[in-house]
Order: C-alpha cells, then sequence, then structure tokens
C-alpha cells in the first residue's frame, strides 16, 4: 500500500535504516483501539500502562496483543555485553523469530556457541570470548552483517539502534578508562 | 533418563543459567591483558598460547576474592572471569558426602577480604570434558584444559568418567543419574533444569 519500505537517512543523507510501513500501521491501529478503551477501565491514563504489567485480564490481553504484533529486540544480545535496558528495536513477532534464527546460524557457522539455554548462556559466551580472544570481534562482525542484511531484505531499521547502542557501549567503555 | 545407557554412564547436568555473575575483586590478583581489558590474574589462571584463558586444569582447590557477594536468592553462581563455579553451601550440603573423588575440591569465596561462609566454590580438576556432536572442542598445551563450544547433543567421551558419582567442569554440575533420582535433587536456583548426559564412544 506504501509501495515497500522507506529508507531513513541520517543528517548526512547516509541510509541508516528502514522503516516497514505496514509494522507501523498495525502498531498505531492497535495503539489507537487501545488508547480509545484504556480510559474508561484505567482512570489514571492509558500511556502509564502502556509496556508495565497490566493490571486486569482485558488489559493484559490488549498489552498482549500489542507485544505479540511488535516485540522489542535487544540489538545488542545481552550474552554479547548487550544492556537489558538499552533502546530496543520494535520488530513484528514473526520479524523478530526469523532474525534470531539468521543470527543463530551465522554464529554457529562461525564456529561460536549457541544463543540461549544451556548451550548459549551469558555464563557460556563470556567463557568463549575468553577461551578464544579474538572471537569477540568475529562475533561483534556477525551481528552488524545479519542486521544490515536483515534490514535490507525486511524493511526493518534494526541497524539505526545498534550503531546507537555499540555507540553507546564504546562511550561507556571510554569513560572507565584510566 | 535414556534407557540405552546404564545408571553408571549417565549424569543429570546441572548447568549455569544465571547471568548474574560476581566479579573477581581486582584489588586482591594483580592484573593482565586480555584483548583490549585488563583482568585480575589469580594463581590458578592459565594463559593458551593462542591467547585464551582459562582454569588451570591442573589446579585443585581454588579459592576465590569477590568484589560482591552473589545475589541471596541463588544457589548456583559464576565468577565473571574464568566462569569459577560459585556453590551456596545449603545445596552444597546435599551433595557433599559424593565429593570422595579428590578430583573434586572445595574451596573458599572471600568478599573485601572476609570469608564468606554461606558460598563456596566447587572445582574438578583435570574433568572430563563435555563434548557435543556438532561443536568443537580444542586442548591447552599447557595445562590440558578443554574447551568445547557445544552445538548439537552433548556427550562425555572421557572413559575417566564412567562411575563417577559427580562431575564438575566449566559447564557445570553433574550427578549420576541414580543418585540424582534416589536423593530427589532440588535444582539450585541459578541452574537450568537438569539435562540427561551419557558417556559415548567419540564420534
Amino acid at each position: 500500500m506504501f509501495g515497500g519500505p522507506a529508507p531513513i537517512t541520517s543528517p548526512q543523507g547516509n541510509v541508516v535504516g528502514y522503516y516497514d510501513h505496514d509494522a507501523g500501521k498495525v502498531g498505531m491501529q492497535m495503539t489507537a483501539a487501545y488508547a480509545q478503551i484504556a480510559p474508561l477501565i484505567h482512570p489514571a491514563g492509558w500511556m502509564e500502562v502502556v509496556g508495565t504489567k497490566a493490571s486486569t485480564p482485558l488489559l493484559q490481553a490488549i498489552d498482549h496483543g500489542i507485544l505479540e504484533t511488535l516485540q522489542r529486540h535487544h540489538s545488542v544480545p545481552l550474552h554479547m555485553g548487550g544492556h537489558w535496558l538499552q533502546e530496543l528495536a520494535p520488530l513484528r513477532a514473526s520479524l523478530h523469530n526469523e532474525l534470531h534464527g539468521m543470527l543463530r546460524t551465522a554464529l554457529k557457522e562461525a564456529g561460536l556457541p549457541n544463543v540461549g539455554g544451556t548451550q548459549g548462556s551469558k555464563a557460556v559466551w563470556l567463557r568463549h570470548f575468553e577461551a578464544n580472544p579474538d572471537s569477540y570481534g568475529k562475533a561483534l562482525e556477525i551481528l552488524q552483517r545479519v542486521t544490515r542484511d536483515f534490514d535490507k531484505a525486511k524493511g526493518t531499521n534494526v541497524t539505526y539502534y545498534l550503531d546507537r547502542e555499540l555507540a553507546r557501549m564504546a562511550a561507556k567503555t571510554q569513560r572507565r578508562a584510566p | 533418563m535414556p534407557q540405552e545407557q546404564g545408571a553408571e554412564a549417565t549424569w543429570a547436568w546441572y548447568a549455569l543459567q544465571t547471568p548474574d555473575c560476581s566479579p573477581l575483586d581486582p584489588s586482591a590478583y594483580p592484573a593482565a591483558q586480555l584483548a583490549e581489558r585488563t583482568i585480575p590474574w589469580p594463581d590458578w589462571a592459565c594463559r593458551a598460547p593462542d591467547g585464551g584463558v582459562h582454569i588451570d586444569a591442573r589446579r585443585s582447590r581454588i579459592d576465590v576474592h569477590i568484589a560482591k557477594t552473589p545475589k541471596p536468592r541463588l544457589q548456583l553462581g559464576w565468577t565473571c572471569e574464568f566462569g569459577a563455579i560459585l556453590v551456596r553451601r545449603d545445596w552444597l550440603a546435599l551433595i557433599e558426602d559424593l565429593l570422595v573423588d579428590s578430583s573434586i575440591s572445595v574451596g573458599e569465596v572471600s568478599v573485601s577480604g572476609r570469608r564468606l561462609d554461606s558460598w563456596a566454590t566447587l572445582h574438578g580438576s583435570n574433568a572430563p570434558a563435555l563434548l557435543s556432536t556438532e561443536g568443537w572442542s580444542k586442548t591447552c598445551p599447557t595445562c590440558g584444559s578443554i574447551y568445547s563450544t557445544l552445538h548439537g547433543r552433548e556427550f562425555f567421551a572421557a572413559r575417566a568418567a564412567l562411575s563417577k558419582p559427580v562431575i564438575v567442569n566449566w559447564t557445570g554440575i553433574f550427578i549420576r543419574s541414580d543418585i540424582f533420582e534416589a536423593r530427589r535433587l532440588p535444582v539450585p536456583r541459578g541452574a537450568f533444569k537438569p539435562d540427561w548426559v551419557s558417556l559415548e564412544e567419540l564420534h
């Protein structure tokens, strides 16, 4: 309907990601519907309950509906040093699963550990990075490449969030340096 | 428990689940470089010729100085550097009588120079390595520590594992299946629900 994903450009004119109109439209429709009914059952205001643990079964059902449609993706995985409270990239559930599947495959092909579970917990990843000091750079390169390719193919803009989070992590590391 | 394997060759595997690790106390150890990071360097650490670091496989008991007490809700934890296994004493008491094998040692945990009575380290020297059908492994030529990346089905390949009541290596704690079932051991908080692992011929 909107003619495919639209590129998002930085002030310098570089393409930093793509906007998925369809996902955005679905999200806006659900949020609008939620906004109409939420004040009736939550007088404190609907904005306060979005993204929090809703208190009634109806609110929970609506919350789940929104979250199922638009999930939140940690662009830098926690096992690679990403922060739990990083700025999260909105992704439709099916795309979110697909991106994780692509990352899992690419990391395995490069000889890196699994993602999640007993074979890929944070303890496993830290141990891997210590036992193989060059592997952190390799994992980071794969993360950036896969995310970029995914954005290009799917019309998403996860790279934008990834670059911002990596810059934030780099700045934090510099501040810690003596 | 898998039917094709006898009890003497099957273990319940408690792997570390919690992302909360305890950093080693940098003031208690000399410093060393790992890639671009500076890390504490305990006397139980080993560096392989390829630059990789790990716990020296030849070491028996490991005492650790950590900078922060493990979270109180946990019963199983790890050090952020080298991944030394930390066990709360209340859970350790359930299996401590099984540590008859001299290759498994219980060590002390200290915070800010004070011994932490409720926690201990658990370390197996030259412990059988957990391998997997689609992963790879490498051995440190200096200390013999085996590092393995796990993909596919996990298994032990070392005959030395046979009949051991408890195995401790960097991937976690393994309790022989007959003991696990007889004692109905609870899952320590901080570990995954246990999987079964068997001794198999190397593929």
